[in-house]
């Protein structure tokens, strides 16, 4: 890839139970998915704690995505009730900071649905080829 | 709970604070409480401020002679006795004004006469020998702030006020809201963009800055000098002052320096030996003894181990000092003075206010006295009192001002601008401010530029080790917008003091291989 | 028992020093004095520029104390957290004081068991050094002379009193300074909880038709009990409150609240600008930051210690365009930040911290429906599981 063309750089955090095993389904299932992703799996979407996005989106990332189980899935009881919560928190503190709101994402994503989760990503490759790159990410003079 | 007024030590600006001193729960505790009150800085405190708990938290000096634990006075009356021993040429007095109070400078300085010492240093006696008398106003004396903020134009020269003087900051800022043009002359653009135009300097070619001098016309320059200050690079600073009609506000990184300049240390103490000579005499052993006021040396300066190293060679080593330094177990006597919070007396800042301490110990002051004259406090002070010509204090009124004067000056001459620079090296630079000087905390970590990270191919968690000769330091690293051999530092590292302007250094991927096997073992 | 009340000292040197009537102080006293409380922590006054808070059990020290000090402007919830764990105190609160005790209980930093709030109606304080150069500019009077200093019907008097002079006595209106960039502080002038309705008590002068008497509102059974106590040790007299005060307490509250929706929108520079020049102003106001963690230190509503999330996630080798420490203090004072100011009041690089905190959280609060320092049973939402509101949907 030649160096000045700029590709998004897409984070997504996935949960071990559903959104993970999703994102696997899409493969197992030969779908199409871009190569703009970067996947984090944690155990527990509500082991996201807000500052891993912000930190996210000051390392540059193009946009951040928050994947789960479908709320009442949850493998740890409720704990995802917590990640919906707290996108709340960061979905008003993204737009207040002058960022696109485009660039936060929350999905919920079964195991089973490796579609959505390829659909997904594709939905949000192309809205932030739309708007391009982040205006936190720094670049270094060369 | 005890309220007490009190002063930062970290810098020559001295901000107002109080300490709250409560005794509940677990022994002491000291917690700040921001002085809104206070002329020098609204009850805003840069990094070191904030964290002053830590700094006076440290571990205090005892009494000792010969390494035994004695009274006070048994202390001072073995001082006394071993100091007549000595002959006055081999005696040496050090103080770096950064804890000590008018009235002790004033008190030390006679002591010093009592054993009819001349080697008296309070850290900035050789610039005055290579500076015209006229010019000498620059170096003794600061500007009030409110001047700052008047100023239409101001030149930041190789000064970044975040870090080395953070609370001149929002005057500088001030002045810009009001329409004032910054101008910042500098290695590297400052990273927070304080300045509306950045004239960059080539570090291997700072004598270029001499063609450019009509950019500090009608300006307040800004600069900072420190006992490692280059005398060229002083001399520079001085000569564009003097050829073009712009005034030199110099800050300096000790508290009390311009008491220091009033009551020991002024131009008229030109002839006097210096503390880096004080320190090549005890290397050639023709000094003796030393008596060190609140004077971490070894801390404070660059390249400690060798200071250390070359204090060792002394036959007398007399310590007195609040709180234990790298020297107290060298020392010959130790005399316990309280912490500077606890001490009752006047200072002067940068700006001019004489500003009055809210303690009530005397101790350190006493310690001396006991030694020499034997006054007391009041008396030391009537004195201070008396040759600052005031009669009352106040903090609001700027009591020692400062007149600009014209003077001649010869074009310096910069030469070896960097030393001990071979072949592709990089060059350091220090950043000081207040914890470079006070050494409670360190910033293990250099900055580097984004050029000299692709070329040692580093990654996050990297660490970097920073080689001159046999001395090599690991560190971690930051990344910020510099010309691609610089190096900045914002903590001591046992890279060699630099007497060119900056110091020639290798720099190299650090092997963090072993590291992680400690970790994992 | 109704709620509103006339309320004065009986003692009369009291009632000479305190403000209306001498209530707040002479209830302290009294309740020092019968064990109410162990110790009381006031502020101390240096001069009409200063002040300290000091903890004591002294009711002579309490007394020394009397009278309102606008030019200090002190957040005491830290001092509550630091002296207040083991004993039981009492002490005059400004609305944003009781405020952030509450926010502190509710973080169980402190034990509301143990804290009698007296509330003291606030219609802002002002910066000690912009006082003074007020008192230069607009009174014209010697900064250092001043030794009084009152608040009354939207005016400010300063009385100076110069050697050989006499003394000199100034009303000016404060709406006219405020104009001219005088006044009070920014946090002050947007700040809408006038009445420390989250106190025991809220006192003040706002619909008292007498000097000498202070208009009291009873908030919980603490207060009642205070009161009680005061009036039974015979410190305090009361009479009920006349509907007409009760009323025109309410005018004024009113009044102030929406002069200060009025001054919101008027230092509010942010909204005006669009989303990316937004992004532009906080960065570069955000950029200056030199880390001293001052912010955080006399935050009244921060009860992280040492081991923060703002302070462990911030590493200084970072090179963000904002850093981490920055970015997680605002989020995590979206929900609960009371705008009291002080933040930028000790920022020695004079960011706009309330502006900037005030534009963050007053929307996320709207959004939830939520005012912290209110009351003590409410979580702050970031922490819990379920919003109100998404369980209604």
């Amino acid at each position: 890839m030649p160096e000045d063309k700029w590709e998004p750089k897409i984070l997504a955090f996935c949960c071990n139970w559903c959104s993970y095993a999703g994102a696997d389904a899409a493969g197992l299932e030969r779908r199409q998915v871009p190569p703009t992703i970067r996947v984090i799996r944690v155990m527990c979407s509500g082991r996201i704690d807000p500052a891993f996005v912000i930190l996210g989106l000051l390392e540059g990332a193009d946009a951040v995505l928050v994947t789960g189980c479908h709320i009442g899935d949850c493998h740890y009881v409720n704990a995802n009730n917590q990640t919906r919560n707290r996108y709340e928190f960061l979905k008003e503190f993204v737009d207040e900071l002058g960022l696109e709101p485009e660039r936060l994402w929350l999905r919920w994503i079964s195991a089973s649905e490796g579609l959505l989760f390829a659909e997904m990503v594709r939905e949000v490759t192309e809205k932030i080829r739309e708007i391009g790159p982040s205006p936190l990410r720094r670049d270094w003079k060369k | 709970m005890k309220v007490i007024s009190s002063i930062c030590p970290g810098c020559s600006i001295g901000c107002g604070l109080y300490l709250l001193e409560s005794e509940e729960g677990e022994g002491k505790r000291i917690k700040i409480l921001h002085r809104k009150n206070s002329a020098v800085n609204e009850g805003k405190l840069c990094e070191f401020g904030t964290h002053l708990h830590v700094y006076y938290g440290r571990e205090a000096l005892n009494n000792t002679a010969d390494g035994r634990e004695v009274e006070q006075n048994d202390a001072i009356e073995e001082a006394k006795k071993r100091l007549y021993g000595m002959k006055p040429e081999e005696l040496a007095f050090i103080a770096l004004p950064g804890t000590v109070t008018n009235e002790e400078i004033l008190s030390f300085a006679s002591l010093a006469s009592e054993f009819r010492c001349e080697n008296i240093s309070f850290g900035f006696e050789r610039f005055f020998r290579e500076i015209p008398e006229e010019a000498s106003y620059i170096i003794e004396r600061g500007l009030p702030f409110s001047e700052v903020e008047k100023a239409s134009r101001i030149i930041l020269f190789f000064v970044d006020p975040f870090v080395h003087y953070p609370l001149l900051a929002r005057r500088i800022l001030k002045a810009k809201k009001k329409g004032a043009k910054v101008v910042e002359v500098a290695f590297a653009k400052n990273e927070r963009g304080i300045a509306d135009e950045t004239v960059l300097v080539e570090p291997t070619a700072v004598a270029g800055i001499k063609e450019k001098k009509e950019i500090f016309e009608n300006s307040l320059i800004i600069g900072e000098l420190t006992p490692y200050t280059n005398l060229q690079f002083l001399e520079l600073m001085m000569w564009l002052n003097a050829s073009t009609a712009s005034r030199l506000f110099l800050l300096k990184p000790f508290l009390n320096v311009t008491g220091a300049f009033l009551f020991g240390c002024g131009y008229f103490s030109k002839r006097k030996k210096d503390l880096f000579e004080i320190i090549d005499g005890i290397e050639r052993e023709e000094i003796r003894a030393l008596y060190l006021l609140e004077t971490d040396l070894a801390g404070a300066m660059l390249g400690g181990e060798e200071v250390t190293k070359t204090i060792s060679k002394l036959d007398l080593l007399i310590e007195q000092n609040a709180y234990r330094t790298v020297l107290s177990d060298t020392a010959t006597i130790t005399l316990r003075s309280e912490p500077f919070f606890m001490k009752k007396g006047t200072i002067v800042n940068i700006e001019g206010r004489v500003l009055e301490l809210g303690g009530e110990s005397e101790k350190g002051l006493q310690v001396m006295e006991n030694m020499g004259k034997g006054r007391s406090y009041e008396e030391v002070h009537e004195e201070v009192k008396k040759r600052l010509g005031l009669p009352t204090l106040n903090e609001f009124v700027i009591a020692i001002k400062r007149e600009e004067r014209s003077f001649d000056m010869a074009e310096p001459k910069i030469e070896s601008e960097i030393e001990g620079a071979e072949g592709e090296g990089y060059f350091l630079w220090y950043k000081t401010n207040p914890f470079f000087w006070c050494g409670v905390r360190n910033k293990n970590f250099v900055e580097i530029s984004p050029a000299a990270l692709r070329k040692l191919g580093l990654f996050r968690g990297d660490e970097v080790e920073i080689v001159q000769g046999e001395r090599r330091e690991k560190m971690g690293f930051k990344i910020s917008e510099l010309p691609p051999n610089l190096i900045l530092a914002e903590s001591k590292l046992s890279i060699k003091p630099f007497k060119g302007l900056l110091t020639g250094v290798e720099m190299r991927r650090a092997d963090i291989k072993n590291k992680k096997i400690e970790k994992f073992l | 028992m109704p709620r509103y009340y006339l309320a004065w000292a009986k003692d009369e040197r009291i009632r000479e020093k305190g403000a209306n009537g001498g209530f707040v102080t002479a209830t302290l006293v009294s309740a020092l004095e019968t064990g109410f409380i162990d110790a009381a922590l006031v502020v101390e006054k240096k001069s009409v520029y200063e002040g300290i808070p000091v903890l004591t059990s002294n009711p002579e020290v309490v007394k020394e104390c009397a009278g309102s000090l606008h030019g200090a402007p002190i957040n005491l919830t830290k001092y509550v957290v630091d002296y207040g764990a083991k004993k039981r105190i009492g002490l005059p609160t400004k609305p944003c004081d009781a405020r952030g005790i509450i926010e502190q209980a509710k973080r169980r930093q402190v034990n509301l068991d143990n804290i009698v709030m007296i509330g003291l109606n606030c219609g802002g304080t002002l910066h000690p050094l912009r006082m003074r150069e007020m008192a230069a500019d607009f009174f014209g009077f010697d900064p250092d002379a001043v030794v009084k200093e009152e608040i009354k019907e939207g005016k400010i008097c300063l009385v100076s009193k110069e050697e050989g002079m006499g003394e000199k006595e100034k009303w000016v209106k404060i709406d006219a300074l405020e104009q001219k960039g005088y006044g009070r502080r920014d946090a002050c002038k947007s700040c809408v909880t006038k009445i420390p309705t989250s106190a025991d008590l809220a006192c003040g002068n706002w619909g008292s038709n007498d000097t000498q008497k202070t208009f009291v509102e009873v908030l919980t059974e603490k207060g009642e009990a205070i009161l009680k106590n005061a009036i039974e040790s015979g410190y305090v007299e009361i009479e009920e409150a006349p509907g007409e005060g009760i009323e025109k307490r309410k005018q004024i509250e009113a009044g102030m609240q929406r002069l200060a929706e009025d001054w919101k929108e008027r230092m509010d520079e942010v909204s005006a600008l669009s989303r990316s020049e937004r992004l532009e102003f906080y960065v570069d106001a955000l950029k200056n930051c030199i880390g001293c963690g001052a912010c955080k230190e006399v935050c009244p509503v921060c009860a992280c210690e040492a081991g923060a999330k703002c302070l462990d996630m911030n590493d200084a080798r970072d090179s963000y365009v904002v850093s981490m420490y920055n970015m997680l203090r605002i989020f995590h004072l979206m929900d609960s930040c009371i705008g009291c100011g002080e933040c930028e009041d000790v920022c020695p690089v004079d960011i706009p911290l309330t502006l900037i905190h005030r534009r963050f959280s007053e929307r996320m609060q709207r959004h939830l429906g939520y005012t912290p320092g209110m009351d003590v049973k409410e979580r702050p939402p970031l922490y819990e599981t379920e919003l109100r509101w998404s369980a209604e949907e």
